[in-house]
């Protein structure tokens, strides 16, 4: 092992670039898919399309209900180290 | 008595560094929120406040870092911990006054440094860990957010590029109020810790808290929360125009990826102890955002500006640290010295105000 990465612990690092990138990426995709949803939700809506309603609907719940448990993960994780 | 007096003048001056630490990175948090219009600038500084006063109470492991990881704690006087202070002061001061987004984290941990090289020698620091710990995250920091920021984006417009503007617009700005929150609460869980590491290490030096045994204690928690949410209250306006405004013009998806992005790497990096600069990271975030969408859409001059703050940050602030040190040495070893540069400082600070109140008021079109 070079000295350079004795001192940088790449295993550490790459761990922080992994848990960013899962975490970054991942959470702007299921945003980007909730408003996606919300706003296929409301043209369903406008053109009483009740079955797309409700796939929308389900689609844009499941994507709100998944940022909110990333936020809650993020908060415990920073209150039990 | 002489003692408990400089343990007093340290503790203040940590806690005055927090509160510049609050108005210099609040920028960070709420300039994007606020640049979108997600946040009226009143609101998104108050949400701020309170969650940095919050985020400051969840987490203790960087204070850790900062109060043994770095340097010899056995090593550290409060002389040597308040010359760093006020370098890293004067360094936050000069980088707000020019609107430069430098990272205060930065500037503390150099200030210390430079006045432990000056008193001490290079026995002093910890190399090895200054290098592990601070120099690769610092370059490696914004560099991943600059890519989560990027990555996310293009994800971002792959999915809702097809839907109205005006519902994709309201999505990202309600968004926004999420991430700029869990921002906020990441900023003031990592950066809020560097100064109760710092009074930690003053309460070594005066003998308070036993080198062994390190640990911080409630009262310095609770001191440091309400500095940088009182900080964070008072706003830095200057580097709020440049992060929100000069270094891209964003839409509300890019505020959104960029405060993701930021809040994501904080948080990892938190979580493994490593005490990086939020300004780096958020700084870096912007930069993605805008670079995916386009590569001229980022005015890389500013961006240039902001690389040669940070660069110089680490240096600059341990000269200014080493200078404070040798200037509070002249009157002897005690109390005079840090006595004498807190009155040179406001000296300095009441000229400056005096100086303000006499220039001519800017002509508005």
């Amino acid at each position: 092992m070079s000295p350079l990465a004795a001192i940088a612990n790449p295993a550490k690092l790459g761990q922080v670039v992994l848990y960013s990138l899962i975490a970054g990426v991942g959470i702007s995709a299921v945003a980007a898919l909730g408003v996606s949803s919300a706003a296929g939700l409301l043209d369903a809506m406008r053109e009483r399309r009740t079955a797309a309603v409700l796939a929308w609907a389900s689609l844009a719940t499941l994507c709100m209900a998944v940022v909110v448990a990333a936020v809650i993960v993020g908060v415990v994780a920073m209150s039990t180290k | 008595m002489h003692s408990t007096l400089l343990l007093v003048i340290v503790v203040a001056t940590a806690l005055a560094f927090d509160f510049t630490n609050g108005f210099h990175d609040t920028a960070n948090v709420v300039a994007s929120s606020i640049s979108t219009r997600a946040l009226s600038p009143r609101t998104a500084i108050g949400i701020a406040a309170v969650l940095n006063f919050a985020g400051a109470f969840i987490s203790l492991k960087v204070a850790a870092t900062v109060a043994s990881g770095i340097v010899a704690t056995a090593k550290v006087t409060e002389t040597i911990t308040f010359a760093g202070l006020t370098g890293a002061i004067v360094w936050n001061l000069i980088t707000w006054y020019f609107g430069l987004p430098s990272s205060s984290s930065h500037a503390l941990i150099g200030g210390v440094i430079g006045a432990l090289l000056a008193a001490v020698g290079s026995a002093g620091v910890k190399w090895a860990a200054l290098v592990g710990k601070v120099i690769i995250p610092a370059v490696l920091s914004p560099v991943v957010a600059f890519g989560v920021a990027g990555l996310s984006i293009l994800v971002i417009y792959r999915l809702v590029g097809h839907r109205r503007p005006g519902v994709v617009t309201r999505g990202f700005r309600l968004g926004q109020v999420v991430s700029s929150s869990m921002l906020s609460l990441a900023h003031g869980t990592n950066d809020a810790q560097k100064t109760m590491g710092v009074i930690t290490l003053a309460l070594v030096a005066h003998g308070s808290i036993a080198a062994h045994h390190v640990h911080v204690p409630t009262w310095v928690v609770a001191c440091a929360a309400s500095a940088i949410a009182l900080g964070t209250y008072a706003g830095g306006w200057r580097i709020i125009r440049t992060v929100g405004m000069r270094i891209i013009k964003m839409d509300s998806a890019q505020g959104f990826a960029s405060q993701g992005a930021g809040a994501a790497v904080i948080l990892a990096s938190s979580h493994f102890g490593y005490p990086l600069s939020s300004t780096h990271v958020i700084s870096g975030g912007v930069m993605g955002a805008g670079a995916a969408r386009r590569l001229s859409a980022v005015r890389w001059g500013v961006a240039g500006n902001i690389a040669a703050a940070w660069v110089l940050t680490l240096p600059a602030a341990g000269l200014f640290g080493a200078a404070v040190y040798g200037l509070q040495r002249l009157p002897g070893n005690g109390v005079q010295g840090p006595l004498m540069v807190l009155g040179i400082a406001a000296a300095l600070a009441a000229g400056f105000a005096v100086a303000r109140r006499r220039a001519p008021a800017p002509v508005r079109a």
